[in-house]
């Protein structure tokens, strides 16, 4: 095809309404599926699995291990105070090393791969937050959440109450 | 090489692209492929969460019964519905409670959350030849569990000393004994 056959008032046209069409339907099928195959790895990308399976298996070293009270299943109302007020203290050092990073030690969520940051909270079962420690949680980012519901034992005068502790990490 | 027919070839060719493309959509969007674990998430928080009721449940200071095993002990047969607001009896629709520390805990933990429960119990029955086998009665029920619902259980051993009402469907199983009954409670769990 040549300029003087497009101008000629034949059927070349014709050709060129063919490509057109072809290249949009084209276009708006690899536009279609590439959106999908974006959408479908959008939780990998996110670390949402990573963040959800870090917080719950820190929850646990902190709930079963790290402040647990003698008897199994309660939690030590002395020991949960001193690791809030005291481990998850960003101000206070330890041979020189800030409290906290010790802290993430501890809960096993620092490494050489990664290290996150903690927030953890105890309310009541009404909703009611009785202590809070760590960082403060940004406003913009995914976070990993996990919530254990606990005894808490104050081992001194043996009153104890149930309280939901939270760990959110990111 | 160009003639009339072009159109509607030309026209085949979108109705055929546009039909391929309906095909492909529908393929897609009727086919839940997810990439992530969500699922195997929510199944575990429910399983720790489980645990954690029972557990707090099961919580008994020296010398005292715990409270799940004084709701077992107390629990006359009736059973439980969430209604939304407040748990009420079958049938009758009362709020007369007869379990309140485990019907506490599951309105705060589990039903405020939005998440579905059925409370049944399994203990042993003894037969007309003398034999024992299971027998199960729900406590609470909401209606049937989904495929993924999570289900934890707690075994209570109940004695002759643990002020058994008097209309519960448990019965001694070894009256020469002091032990009265094997009770497992189990709690069913589903994201609705």
């Amino acid at each position: 095809m040549n300029f003087k056959d497009m101008n000629s008032g034949g059927d070349g046209a014709q050709a060129t309404l063919d490509y057109i069409i072809a290249i949009s339907i084209f276009l708006l099928t690899v536009a279609y599926v590439f959106q999908f195959m974006t959408g479908l790895s959008a939780t990998i990308q996110s670390h949402t699995d990573e963040l959800m399976l870090a917080s719950g298996s820190a929850n646990t070293v902190l709930v079963d291990r790290l402040v647990a009270a003698d008897r199994p299943g309660l939690v030590d109302q002395e020991k949960l105070d001193i690791f809030i007020n005291t481990k998850l203290n960003r101000s206070l050092l330890t041979s020189g090393k800030p409290n906290y990073e010790l802290a993430l030690d501890e809960l096993g969520l620092s490494g050489g791969y990664t290290i996150f940051d903690v927030n953890v909270s105890v309310t009541y079962i009404n909703g009611t937050t009785i202590r809070r420690g760590g960082v403060a949680v940004p406003d913009e980012t995914v976070i990993g959440q996990s919530r254990r519901l606990v005894q808490l034992i104050n081992s001194s005068t043996g009153y104890s109450e149930t309280v939901f502790i939270s760990m959110r990490v990111w | 090489m160009f003639n009339e027919k072009a159109q509607i070839h030309t026209l085949e060719g979108v109705a055929a692209s546009l039909l391929m493309l309906l095909v492909i959509a529908y393929a897609i969007e009727t086919t839940s492929v997810t990439g992530s674990n969500t699922n195997v998430h929510v199944e575990n928080e429910l399983r720790s969460l489980g645990h954690d009721i029972l557990n707090v449940l099961d919580f008994a200071e020296p010398g005292d019964s715990s409270n799940l095993k004084k709701d077992i002990a107390g629990w006359d047969g009736r059973q439980y519905i969430w209604s939304g607001t407040d748990y009420i009896e079958k049938g009758s629709g009362n709020i007369t409670n007869r379990i309140p520390y485990l019907s506490g805990m599951l309105e705060s933990a589990l039903a405020k959350q939005g998440i579905a429960h059925n409370v049944e119990m399994v203990f042993l029955k003894t037969n007309a030849d003398n034999t024992t086998s299971p027998s199960i009665l729900r406590i609470i029920y909401n209606g049937e569990p989904s495929h993924n619902a999570v289900i934890v259980s707690r075994k209570l051993v109940l004695h002759d000393t643990d002020n058994i009402s008097i209309s519960s469907p448990v019965r001694d199983i070894d009256p020469s004994t002091g032990m009265y009954n094997i009770v497992e409670v189990r709690l069913v769990m589903w994201r609705m």
